[in-house]
């Protein structure tokens, strides 16, 4: 899940509810106030009419234009007695303008005047124009709730966005950093202090670890470089004193084990060697080279080699395959493929070669899937085979890096399959 | 979490203190505070009282006497009288500052004062001829309003 998103959910979580409660609020807290608003305007109009009785002057015309209407009863003092003097209550009230009856709001106050005499004050005001503006209300307050909270949500969204830009940039650096490989230097074009911080250290990162990588590099070419002369020393010692020394049978046959040992050793060292070569660049002349050609000349060497565990060989080439390759590099890639499927398929099982479509497929009979991710890692062996260093494919992987292209395993219906595809020129 | 359960509980006893805003009830004149009692008793001796209430408004209360001669008085909520309104007759002198009625009976000598209102701020005091006089604390003239 995106930050972005998950930021924008959490938002609405809390917004959401709070909102709907703040509108809500709002909402009765308005018409309470409309209410309230409306029982004042009836409690002045009562007031005013009590106070010009009390005081003996004319009394407001009965329908003054307003839908408002009054009416003054005596009442006895009993009756007075009995009910609260100020009352507020809705009914329906008939209003003569419109011949009809409407619901209306109504404060009676009973008050005696300087007689004792008791009266009974009626007031009311008809409620529509009341439940109109209610109404009114209520819609508008659902409406600013839905614009305020999407607005709200959307603009903190855009606003988020906008500011982890560099974030994104370094991500997007980071997705395209390769060790091994020149990289573009961390975009920092950000003034805020954390972003450049986190650059400045991605950055620091990326060197520190391409130094590594480099030291490394030079340090497995050194090494293998300087073992050549003492290997090589070593085994013509070995053959000194196989030549020029009286030795009984045991002593020659722990020679001749030292002998093998030597070999693979330097086998080891050599193709350690290549490796780092191929991964330094330095193997920059490129000549045609006709894979098919290649393949039709090392096969049947290979067939020779392993002919004791009759595996059957077959290949479906075209005529001519030529791409542009270092001839040396293009025999390193189809010679470990092709050993890589020998040494690997049981005595007995078949051996598949295919080219077409710029795609050299090799597939071979086996049991069970190797794991994709480390195969063509240096010294990753499923299971130790004899005379196998466990650089083979990573040279393969190699080779196919230095002219990019695109190598890949799967495992279907029991056969592993290594296909190597050159990119269309 | 915390924050919005605490925020909550505060709007939840605004809205409820708000809602709590009642409407006028009717009073005995027994009720009303002793003070305003006392002012009744001193400056309306022989007026009979037509209708009592208190009004409850959300941080403030108050009180309202009609007497039967039309005349009307509020109170704040401790007793201190806040507004006499003698439309139809006039207001009892004695309750009128000297300063403010020597004002008066100079500048209007033919008029009668019909209703005194004041607050924390300034006296309003209206005058037979329609006139509004604003005086302030110190009695100085600071409004004339028809």
């Amino acid at each position: 899940m995106k930050l972005i998103y998950r930021i924008a959910l959490r938002l609405s979580a809390v917004l959401i509810p709070l909102m709907a409660l703040w509108a809500t609020l709002f909402y009765f807290m308005t018409v309470d106030e409309i209410n309230d608003e409306a029982d004042d305007a009836l409690a002045d109009y009562s007031e005013l009419i009590i106070v010009r009785m009390l005081a003996g002057r004319e009394l407001p015309p009965l329908n003054s234009g307003s839908n408002n209407s009054y009416s003054i009863t005596p009442v006895t003092r009993e009756y007075a007695d009995s009910k609260s003097h100020i009352e507020y209550y809705d009914a329906e009230v008939y209003i003569p303008e419109k011949e009809e009856t409407e619901p209306a709001r109504i404060l009676s106050t009973i008050f005696c005047d300087n007689d004792d005499n008791y009266y009974e004050l009626k007031v009311a005001m008809p409620t529509f124009e009341k439940e109109d503006l209610v109404r009114t209300i209520l819609f508008w307050i659902a409406l600013l709730y839905l614009v305020l909270l999407l607005t709200l949500i959307g603009v903190t969204t855009w606003i988020f966005h906008r500011s982890m830009r560099p974030l994104y940039a370094l991500l997007h650096w980071l997705d395209n950093f390769t060790l091994g490989k020149t990289n573009t230097p961390v975009p920092d074009d950000t003034h805020i202090t954390e972003f450049h911080k986190l650059n400045v250290a991605a950055q620091e990162a990326a060197n520190r670890s391409a130094m590594l990588f480099e030291r490394q590099k030079q340090f497995i070419g050194n090494a293998s470089h300087e073992l050549q002369t003492p290997l090589a020393i070593l085994g013509n010692r070995i053959e000194w004193l196989l030549d020029n020394t009286e030795l009984n049978e045991k002593q020659i046959e722990e020679l001749f084990k030292m002998q093998r040992s030597l070999s693979h050793i330097v086998r080891l060292n050599k193709t350690l060697l290549l490796l780092t070569k191929i991964e330094n660049g330095q193997f920059p002349e490129s000549t045609e080279v006709d894979i098919a050609a290649l393949i039709r000349e090392q096969a049947p060497l290979y067939n020779e080699i392993y002919e004791s565990r009759q595996i059957d060989c077959r290949i479906d080439l075209p005529d001519r395959f030529v791409v542009s390759m270092n001839d040396s590099l293009a025999s390193t890639l189809i010679t470990n493929l092709l050993k890589n499927a020998y040494v690997h398929t049981e005595p007995g099982h078949g051996i598949d070669i295919a080219l077409h479509n710029r795609t050299l497929t090799i597939a071979n009979d086996g049991n069970t899937p190797l794991d994709a991710d480390h195969i063509f890692d240096r010294f990753y062996q499923g299971n130790k085979k004899e005379g196998s260093t466990g650089l083979g494919l990573a040279l393969v992987k190699a080779v196919c890096r230095y002219y990019n292209l695109d190598i890949e395993y799967r495992y279907t219906d029991g056969r592993h399959c290594f296909a190597v595809t050159w990119p269309q020129k | 979490m915390k924050k919005l359960l605490i925020l909550s509980t505060i709007l939840m006893i605004f809205g409820i203190t708000t809602a709590c805003a009642d409407n006028d009830k009717p009073i005995a004149v027994t009720q009303l505070p002793a003070k305003a009692q006392q002012f009744i008793k001193s400056y309306f001796p022989n007026e009979k009282v037509a209708l009592a209430k208190v009004e409850r408004e959300f941080l403030e209360t108050r009180y309202e006497v009609v007497f039967t001669n039309s005349s009307k008085v509020e109170f704040w909520k401790d007793g201190e009288w806040k507004e006499i309104d003698c439309k139809y007759s006039v207001v009892p002198t004695k309750l009128i500052p000297t300063q403010i009625a020597q004002y008066v009976s100079q500048n209007y000598p033919d008029t009668q004062i019909v209703k005194i209102d004041r607050d924390k701020r300034d006296y309003e005091v209206k005058i037979t001829n329609g006139l509004e006089l604003t005086f302030d604390k110190q009695f100085n003239l600071i409004d004339i309003d028809d």
